[in-house]
């Protein structure tokens, strides 16, 4: 492991007594030369945990081990690692070229080397001919490559951003991720990022590291946290899905009323008219619904369907036969994800075992 | 009509109303008399006129008042950063206390302040007997002037320093630290070029204070033409004194071009401070930077301290033990006299209106500057702040040179006296006294709100008059709300500023018993000389050093208050 956190705990001097610690307990490895997203709804203590492996914010228990050597006493920057803040903190009264170089500055490289390294990673960024402008001159995402490579400049063990998307414009933020991702991959630099926004960590993450409360939830790829969420919160927050307290009259599955939380996913629910002779087959393992609400959601049509007094939630291709509220249709449910205090447990349409389904 | 609607720029009414009042009264009491001392100055060929600046004593005073003005506003970055940086980022018991006491300046009168550091450091004060054993001599001497400068710039540098840290993002800090940058360097580097914009500004505001300085400094000095420590205010009061109105208005004219170029600097320091950090794209951050408090911290912490003491509070003790160094029988005999009742009468009158007559154009001037975009805004802005760049006894020439018997509205005056049969005066009677402390306190009101209500920005009122809100239900349930506490505090300090004012009112009034006012009465028990009315002078003094504590413990309250309010 090349990061390793050993039962972080931190609890805020100013915290009542009442209130759970800020982070707790929290065990993980990190390999080097991952990506690894911290998610989290706000609270969950992502930051605080980021600015602890950085050393802003000392652990109130447990150590952090960068290449096995335990780094609690060291300063963020005899640490090697590289901080890319929420809102860049960039140096308002220095130019591109200046906050890029201020690292290599405060280390005393020799001048020729902080302009050569400078000047290698404004050409990385691409941002070569802003060299002399002021960050008040850059737009969002030209301030985050500014972040990046100031961050990235004195060649940081680790490279940790807290939230570095929460600042641009939602329309170029898909664009600025895929170019981070690719940076990070590029220089090879062992990265995590803090986000609320968990397409953003699907989008970006070789891992996801899902947190609550100050606890670890879950940690595992972006594909193993979502085909086997270990918890009804990872399920949840990983895409959307509904939640049912209970599950009653479904084909195909035992009725369960033991206060067990049922989750289901818009792709576990198929939806078809029984005209449709694609689906006839499957009409005795579906149950009846009704269309509550048609949602245009740019590239397919959401649909919420009340099935046996549950509504459930459904994806439609645009290349359909439209469908009007109101409106009857058959539903099948492939599987759903039923969590207790033990853990999760996937529980397939036994009804659909011998028959020949091609998933969506 | 219709046109104008489809100009009009904003939903909130009221544009041309407040806008109207606002320029009026800008007009009538600053404007056209400031402009009535270029006028007559103009009657002067360029000749005369540089003959007149260029007298040995005029040119001596020039030196003098601007050097140490400087001096003084480079002791005030220095000491006013260490406060302001103390103040918020350091935590300590009293810390509150310190911070109010930061104002005494603005509300201890400045003859009271001038009498009393003059005391403090004269060879015999407390301050003085020992600073003369080690051959320092202060009172009298320019480093006494640079005293009295200090002492009366300290809250500027203070005061604009303060809101800029208590807003500076602790991210470029830990960015720095992040980076590998010592204390040292993140402040030099990172810290002090954010600060740069509001030092520069806190020096340019102290410094033309330092410059116009009359009350404060004139005692201290000792007004020596052979050793040079007169000042420009005394200079001009001094020609005014003698009738030499062109000498006077040439001087005063000089004096207000400088101080219209710091106002302008300042002015620009403010824009350009709002160009570089204009794009706000804060987020806020959790922070305890406070955990890395050290030594530094500790020793920054005692030099405030210190420096509070012997600059603010220890004055404030010496008024007290010299108003009772004859007793107290004698210090209540001193009060009782019919000059302090008089002039005490005169006092509240001249608080009291220029207090009503500023609230109303304060509220007026920030609705109108604050709610509407135009035209001008800045200049308009810049125009009310002059009585604070402007020296009070300029003020005090600008009505004489007005209502004055050398005035253009002195016909006018006459004429109207002529057809009522009144006798009205206004220059060395009381509507002159009035009239000066109202010049004097012009933009205390308006100052505090302007930007509480810029902050607080203008999309409730846009939202209420979309609902069909009057103007004055706006104000009234929308925008007096945010700024009670502010206007409190404007009002408060407005108050003080008025029974203290001393220069301008100096230069209006003449007649000891009749239109003088307490500072007055106070400067002529202590110019009298004796120890009996040395004393006299100081216990009248401690009226108003009481008043002034009043004031701070009330604008503390009401700071905290407003502050409270915000959250």
């Amino acid at each position: 492991m090349y990061l390793e956190l050993k039962n972080i705990t931190k609890r805020f001097a100013d915290t009542r007594p009442e209130e759970p610690d800020a982070v707790s307990h929290v065990d993980l490895g990190i390999e080097k030369g991952e990506l690894i997203a911290l998610l989290g709804p706000s609270g969950s203590g992502k930051t605080t945990l980021l600015r602890m492996i950085a050393g802003l914010d000392a652990p109130t228990e447990g150590e952090i081990y960068i290449d096995g050597e335990c780094v609690n006493d060291l300063s963020p920057a005899d640490r090697r690692v590289g901080f890319v803040f929420q809102n860049y903190a960039l140096f308002r009264y220095m130019t591109v070229y200046e906050n890029v170089a201020f690292g290599l500055d405060v280390q005393k490289r020799s001048k020729d080397e902080v302009r050569k390294r400078v000047g290698e990673l404004l050409d990385l960024i691409e941002l070569s001919h802003l060299r002399d402008r002021y960050p008040n001159q850059l737009s969002g995402g030209q301030r985050q490559r500014v972040a990046f490579a100031r961050a990235l400049a004195t060649q940081p063990a680790l490279l940790l951003l807290d939230e570095p998307f929460a600042a641009i414009d939602a329309k170029v933020r898909k664009e600025l991720r895929r170019w981070l991702r690719e940076m990070i991959h590029e220089v090879g630099v062992t990265s995590i990022f803090v986000t609320h926004d968990q397409e953003e960590a699907v989008d970006m993450a070789d891992r996801i590291v899902i947190l609550k409360d100050g606890k670890l939830e879950q940690a595992g790829s972006p594909y193993d946290v979502y085909k086997n969420p270990k918890t009804a919160f990872s399920a949840t927050f990983m895409g959307d899905s509904v939640v049912l307290d209970k599950l009653c009259g479904f084909t195909g599955f035992e009725d369960i009323t033991d206060g067990r939380k049922i989750v289901i996913r818009p792709e576990y629910v198929e939806a078809f008219r029984d005209d449709n002779p694609k689906f006839h087959h499957l009409i005795p393992y579906s149950n009846e619904g009704i269309v509550r609400d048609v949602v245009f959601r740019g590239d397919s049509v959401e649909l919420i369907i009340e099935v046996n007094g549950e509504r459930l939630m459904c994806r439609r291709s645009m290349e359909r036969r439209p469908v009007s509220t109101g409106e009857k249709m058959r539903v099948l449910l492939y599987r759903v994800n039923v969590f207790d205090e033990e853990g999760a447990q996937v529980l397939a349409n036994e009804t659909l075992q011998d028959v020949d389904v091609e998933f969506m | 009509m219709r046109y104008m609607i489809n100009k009009k720029q904003s939903i909130i009414p009221g544009f041309s109303l407040t806008l109207g009042i606002t320029i009026t009264m800008l007009s009538i009491f600053i404007l056209i008399p400031l402009a009535s001392v270029l006028v007559f100055s103009l009657h002067q060929s360029p000749g005369q006129f540089f003959e007149c600046i260029s007298d040995k004593s005029v040119l001596n005073a020039l030196i003098t008042s601007v050097s140490c003005a400087f001096g003084a506003a480079l002791v005030n970055c220095v000491f006013g950063l260490i406060l302001a940086w103390v103040l918020v980022r350091c935590t300590f018991p009293g810390k509150r206390i310190l911070d109010g006491l930061i104002e005494l300046p603005f509300a201890l009168p400045t003859a009271v302040a001038g009498i009393t550091l003059s005391k403090m450091y004269a060879t015999t004060g407390e301050i003085g007997g020992p600073l003369s054993k080690l051959g320092i001599m202060v009172s009298y001497t320019h480093l006494g002037i640079l005293v009295a400068m200090v002492f009366i710039g300290i809250p500027f540098v203070v005061r604009t320093v303060q809101p800029v840290l208590e807003k500076f993002n602790p991210s470029y800090e830990e960015a720095a630290y992040v980076l590998g940058a010592g204390q040292f360097l993140t402040f030099r580097r990172v810290i002090l070029p954010e600060l740069r914009p509001a030092l520069l500004t806190g020096f340019g505001l102290a410094f033309a204070r330092g410059l116009g300085e009359y009350g404060s400094v004139i005692y201290i000095s000792g007004n020596s033409a052979k050793n040079k420590t007169q000042v420009v205010s005394y200079v001009i009061m001094q020609k005014l004194n003698y009738l030499d109105y062109t000498s006077a208005t040439s001087i005063a004219l000089l004096m207000l071009i400088i101080s219209f170029l710091l106002l302008l600097f300042v002015n620009a320091m403010a824009v350009y401070q709002a160009k570089r950090t204009g794009t706000d794209y804060e987020v806020a951050q959790i922070s305890n930077i406070s955990a890395r408090q050290g030594a530094r911290e500790r020793g920054m912490i005692v030099l405030a301290v210190l420096f509070v003491f012997f600059m603010l509070i220890l004055p404030l003790f010496s008024v007290l033990r010299n108003a009772l160094a004859k007793g107290f029988d004698f210090y209540m005999a001193c009060l009782q006299t019919d000059y302090v009742s008089s002039a005490l009468g005169v006092t509240v009158m001249a608080t009291v209106l220029a207090l009503a007559v500023n609230t109303f154009f304060g509220l007026v001037a920030a609705w109108a500057l604050t709610r509407f975009s135009f035209r001008g805004k800045q200049v308009l802005g810049a125009l009310i702040d002059i009585p604070f760049s402007v020296s009070p006894v300029i003020a005090g020439l600008a009505y004489i040179m007005t209502f004055g018997r050398l005035g253009w509205a002195w016909p006018i005056l006459e004429k109207f006296n002529d057809v009522f049969g009144t006798d009205v005066q206004i220059v060395f009677a009381l509507p002159g006294v009035v009239l000066a402390t109202i010049f004097v306190t012009f933009p205390f009101v308006s100052r505090e709100l302007i930007p509480v209500l810029n902050s607080v920005g203008n999309g409730e009122e846009e939202a209420a008059a979309m609902m069909g809100a009057s103007g004055f239900t706006i104000f009234r349930r929308i925008t007096f709300p945010h700024i009670k506490w502010p206007l409190v505090y404007g009002m408060i300090l407005c108050g003080a500023r008025a029974l203290g004012e001393f220069g301008a009112v100096s230069a209006l009034s003449k007649t000891r018993g009749e239109t003088f006012t307490v500072p007055l009465e106070i400067d002529a028990l202590y110019m009298d000389g004796g120890a009996d009315s040395i004393t006299a002078a100081f216990a009248v003094s401690s009226i108003l050093v009481i008043m002034a504590v009043v004031v701070l413990i009330l604008r503390n309250i009401f700071e905290y208050r407003a502050k409270a309010g915000q959250n």
